[in-house]
């Protein structure tokens, strides 16, 4: 099926991973990262998945790590971000540039403009 | 650091069942996220988190899903992206990933948190304002019920008196030989205690660290210029208060000098007293008060209060030291103290019963006068706990209301389990498509939880509100000799109580159709889409609605039992007529009287009563409904001198009496005044004791003793006999029945005797008149203080008024049974209805097809009452076996009708069934009025 683009979570996690993966990208860190960055609830369930298509579709790689107390003696999984990974990332960004480009003024402009025009009007 | 912190030891078991090859890192990372929760100081939210994810985790604990997620795994380590879309569409993942869908919609979607639920199913519920309403007025009725009794419950029985270390306090007694323990109840019967008992009591056990002594008396106490009145007043033993760990509010509490017979009488004062009778005045203090002849040295704090175990409902005004040395205390004849006691720090009630019990029997041995009967039979002595003791009964009664609530709240819950079943099946169609998009059985469960528990939560709310109505209507309704009425009263703990209880609720009657909806059977529910009701489902809601019937069955049925008990007290002729009889009692102490025989006295009261125009009057020891003051025990002719029989009540009467009461004189005749002082020594006895002591022969012209001529008998009872003078009686008459101090008591053996041939110190008049009542009363009081102008009359009132008062409790306990029923059988009725409309609703389709091909009309009305009245029948099946299994518990409450009475059981059965029936009848006759063309043209 060839190549499909990493949807928007997913490039979420890359970012996370990218940023990451020199002091060890995983499970707990890389929501922590997207919390914080996003200010969006992050379930570690969908970190998981996430992680692992982009495994399946060979973005990310991972090997275990070494145990630590705080995890109750238990190894991390650390994942890597692949060269395809960064194409793909790299593309995503692009793509959304591209599209963005000389339209966020617009969009400011638009936003101001209802907010003042119809209070209420549309959620 | 050390880490020391380990995640709540559920979620680690449930995480246990992660296996396979990327469990280790999922458990180390949700081991350290939680140890970071905690650490960031949030380690509540952690643990609820952990254990939220290990539901998740655990919730596909089910062999298909391992299979098939064994399957995918193996899958997507050899081939990685081999797998097709249609594979991860089904929301599939490695055993490592957590499963919480597999696009990026479903991820943010399922993202969210338990709030997040909380906030969906909060705005699920506003779209649905009709089935919120019901389930919320459903748990609040049951709520509120609940609440009510357990504010009741938790003031009466549960929370301990308002003394320091209240469990320390104990009421200590005699025990009558042969009546050691209070009927039906763990309690021993404790009476009174002579004084030479109590202080060989203090010397001789080991068991108290205060034994303490108080005797009822009353006093004069001028009011604020209105002249003197009778107040109550408790004479105690110096450590009596303190026993109490009773406060002043001013002044000194008793010193040892007060309790010297010699020295002045001193006294406290209530604050209650203090401020009504003066007003708070504190120049009171060291004065002494015209009337009392006694100092008022302090005033007891607001806080404190005389234990009910002892005074009932007595507002103690005065406390006074009571000298144990008087001769008043000097014979072990006369039982005139209560006692109460403080036990030793680790004695139990047990060991200090046995080691009161063997002192008692020491002194039996040594001081046989008083404490041993002629036939050889012994006093024994006991205690018990003090709150036990001012609970009594009530106690046994508050737990089977609190139990009939309970039963309530349950109907409730299974209403609203129902009601949730039902709003399911609207969902199937949204719970097919969230668990298509890889939600976990958990994360679906947990939203039909969440809106369950949200439900139950604003029931409780309603509850809680309804329960402060309802604690001030119970107060109001109950019966005023309910003990510790005051403190009842809605408080934090049970608010607590009510708010956990709601939530529990909530889980429970969401529990069912949590797991039914979580069912992963997806295939039917995304085809089926809503369109058909599953056969599991239906069954499911006919057994919530069974099970609702049976308990509304139970309910109904302890319900006619306690209303046919009242309405048995409404009808039971008293035997006597009490319109327009009105009494009071008044002291016979006066000056000039010490001389007079206690009959005279009783005349020259009545010569002032029997000038009062428009009336006559008479008077007698006791009247109905009024504990009867003497038990006497007798001897028939030919019992042998160690024989006795106990007759609970016996009357001293003025001559005229029977007649103004209008007792019918069955046999013989009644007293006149031929039975003077000199006269022949003559009893009349009334019907019971007849039939009781003599069979069908005629009672008149027998003979009875009275028992225990040496003394002991007569004393038998909780004050002084009359009396007798120790000779033969002749019985001369039997008189109908009368109340004694209860209907519910039945007939009971009486014997009257005249006033001339008794001495008697007390008296109630009893006046008949048609005259109105307000100038009646002001005329009564004129001519009683004609008679004693120092002491006023006291205790005025009506017969009617004493008969109404005595039917406030069972009629109490017939409304609240019956409107708890009511509410039961509402709700079941509303469950019955609501499932078959449903159910025929959903079936409109099947119906149509019967109807096209020729089913007629009344075989579909017959099929649907059929089936809605099989429910009700295995309701009522249910019903009866538990009903049958419970209603014994109201033995002790019921009247003139059996716990088992059949006429009763079928009564209500028919009643609830009529009820069932009417409620399937609208949805079976919508059932026969399916249009065949229309209902097939919707599909």
């Amino acid at each position: 099926m060839g190549k499909t683009a990493p949807g928007e979570f997913e490039v979420l996690v890359l970012f996370a991973v990218l940023e990451l993966e020199r002091d060890g990208a995983y499970g707990v860190p890389i929501r922590e990262a997207i919390e914080t960055r996003t200010g969006r609830a992050v379930s570690i369930g969908a970190v998981y998945t996430a992680l692992d298509r982009l495994r399946e579709r060979g973005l990310v790689s991972s090997e275990m790590g070494e145990p630590t107390a705080e995890r109750g003696g238990r190894r991390k999984r650390l994942y890597q971000l692949e060269r395809e990974g960064a194409e793909a990332l790299s593309e995503s960004v692009r793509t959304f540039q591209s599209m963005t480009r000389g339209l966020l003024p617009r969009l400011d402009a638009r936003l101001a403009g209802e907010s003042g025009r119809s209070r209420g009007g549309r959620r | 650091m050390s880490g020391r912190e380990r995640a709540p030891w559920p979620g680690r078991a449930l995480l246990g069942l992660l296996r396979g090859e990327g469990a280790e890192s999922v458990r180390g990372d949700l081991e350290e996220s939680y140890v970071r929760g905690v650490r960031g100081g949030r380690p509540v939210s952690a643990a609820a988190w952990v254990l939220d994810v290990a539901l998740t985790v655990a919730s596909w604990w089910n062999p298909g899903v391992v299979v098939r997620r064994r399957r995918l795994s193996r899958a997507a380590r050899d081939g990685g992206s081999s797998r097709g879309p249609g594979l991860r569409a089904r929301g599939g993942g490695s055993p490592g990933s957590a499963g919480w869908g597999s696009r990026d919609r479903a991820s943010a979607w399922m993202a969210g948190s338990l709030m997040s639920d909380a906030r969906q199913s909060l705005r699920g519920l506003r779209r649905r304002p009709g089935f919120s309403a019901l389930v919320i007025a459903t748990l609040g009725l049951g709520t509120g019920a609940t609440t009510t009794i357990y504010s009741v419950v938790d003031a009466v029985v549960i929370r301990g008196l308002p003394y320091d270390e209240p469990e320390q306090l104990v009421a200590v007694g005699n025990l009558f030989p042969g009546r050691e323990w209070a009927e039906g109840s763990e309690l021993q019967a404790i009476v009174g205690v002579s004084g030479p008992n109590f202080r060989d009591w203090r010397e001789r056990t080991h068991s108290f660290s205060a034994l303490e002594a108080v005797e009822l008396r009353s006093a004069l106490f001028p009011d604020r210029g209105q002249g003197p009145e009778i107040v109550e007043m408790a004479a105690v033993t110096e450590g009596f208060l303190d026993a109490l760990t009773a406060k002043l509010y001013v002044g000194r509490s008793f010193l040892p000098e007060d309790f010297e017979a010699a020295k002045p009488n001193t006294m406290l004062m209530s604050y209650g007293a203090w401020m009504q009778r003066t007003g708070g005045d504190p120049s009171v203090m060291g004065r002494a008060l015209d009337g009392v002849g006694a100092t008022v040295i302090g005033v007891l704090s607001p806080d404190f209060k005389a234990p009910e175990a002892i005074f009932g409902k007595r507002s103690i005004e005065l406390w006074t030291p009571l000298d144990i040395g008087s001769w008043r205390y000097a014979n072990r004849m006369e039982r005139r103290l209560s006692v109460i006691g403080r036990l030793r720090p680790g004695v139990s009630l047990a060991a200090a019963r046995q080691d009161l019990a063997s002192v008692q029997e020491g002194l039996n041995g040594e001081f046989p006068y008083g404490n041993v009967y002629p036939d050889g039979t012994a006093f024994g002595a006991g205690l018990n706990g003090l709150q036990a003791q001012t609970v009594g009964g009530t106690g046994r009664t508050l737990v089977i209301f609190l139990v009939s609530s309970a039963l309530l709240l349950l109907i409730a819950a299974l209403n609203s389990a129902n009601l949730l079943l039902v709003r399911g099946l609207d969902r199937q169609q949204e719970m097919a498509i969230r668990t298509a998009l890889g939600a976990s059985r958990w994360r679906v469960a947990r939203v039909v939880l969440m809106e369950s528990v949200t439900l139950a939560m604003c029931g409780g709310v309603l509850g809680i509100l309804l329960a402060w109505g309802g604690v001030a209507t119970f107060v109001r309704l109950v019966p005023a000799t309910m003990p510790r009425l005051g403190e009842i009263a809605i408080n934090g703990r049970i608010l607590l109580v009510s708010a956990l209880g709601s939530i529990a609720i909530g889980v429970a009657a969401g529990i069912v159709p949590a797991l039914h909806q979580s069912g992963r059977n997806l295939a039917l529910h995304v085809k089926a889409a809503g369109a058909s009701l599953s056969k599991s489902g239906l069954r499911m809601r006919m057994s919530l609605v069974a099970a609702q019937l049976g308990l509304a069955v139970v309910l109904g049925v302890g319900a006619s039992l306690l209303f046919r008990s009242f309405v048995n007290v409404m009808l039971t002729d008293p035997g006597f007529d009490a319109d327009g009889v009105t009494t009071f009692s008044i002291s016979l102490k006066k000056p000039g009287m010490e001389r007079l025989q206690t009959w005279q006295m009783w005349d020259e009261l009545l010569a002032e009563v029997e000038k009062v125009p428009g009336a006559t009057s008479s008077a007698v020891s006791n009247v109905p409904f009024q504990s009867p003051d003497w038990a006497p025990a007798i001897q028939l002719r030919d019992d042998p001198p160690s024989v006795h029989r106990n007759v609970p009540a016996g009357y001293v009467v003025k001559p005229g009496y029977f007649e103004l009461m209008r007792m019918r004189i069955i046999d013989g005749r009644g007293f006149d005044e031929s039975d003077g002082p000199m006269g022949r020594r003559v009893v009349v006895v009334n019907r019971t004791f007849a039939r009781t002591f003599f069979g069908t022969r005629s009672a008149v012209g027998e003979r009875i003793r009275s028992w225990g001529d040496d003394g002991v008998g007569l004393s038998l009872g909780p004050s002084l006999g009359p009396q007798l003078g120790g000779s033969e009686m002749e019985i001369v008459g039997v008189v109908a029945d009368a109340v004694q101090a209860r209907v519910e008591d039945g007939p009971l053996p009486a014997l009257y005797i005249p006033y001339t041939q008794a001495t008697w110190p007390f008296v109630r008049v009893v006046v008949r008149s048609d005259r109105e009542p307000g100038s009646l009363a002001e005329d009564l009081r004129a001519a009683a203080r004609r008679f004693n102008p120092i002491v006023p009359m006291n205790d005025m009132d009506r017969m009617q008024t004493r008969i109404r008062d005595s039917r406030t409790e069972p009629r109490f306990r017939a409304y609240l049974f019956a409107s708890f029923a009511a509410i039961a059988v509402l709700l079941a009725a509303i469950g019955l209805y609501g499932t078959l409309a449903h159910a025929v609703g959903r079936r409109t389709k099947e119906l149509g097809i019967r109807m096209a091909v020729g089913a007629d009309r009344r075989r579909i009305f017959a099929m649907v009452i059929g089936e809605g009245m099989r429910v009700f029948g295995a309701g009522l099946v249910l019903g009866i076996a538990g009903a049958v299994l419970t209603t014994r518990f109201l033995r002790g409450l019921l009247f003139g009708v059996g716990a088992m009475d059949s006429v009763t059981f079928a009564g209500t059965a028919m009643l609830l069934a009529l009820i069932a029936l009417l409620s399937i009848l609208r949805p079976a006759r919508r059932a026969t009025a399916v249009d065949p063309m229309r209902s097939l043209r919707a599909e």
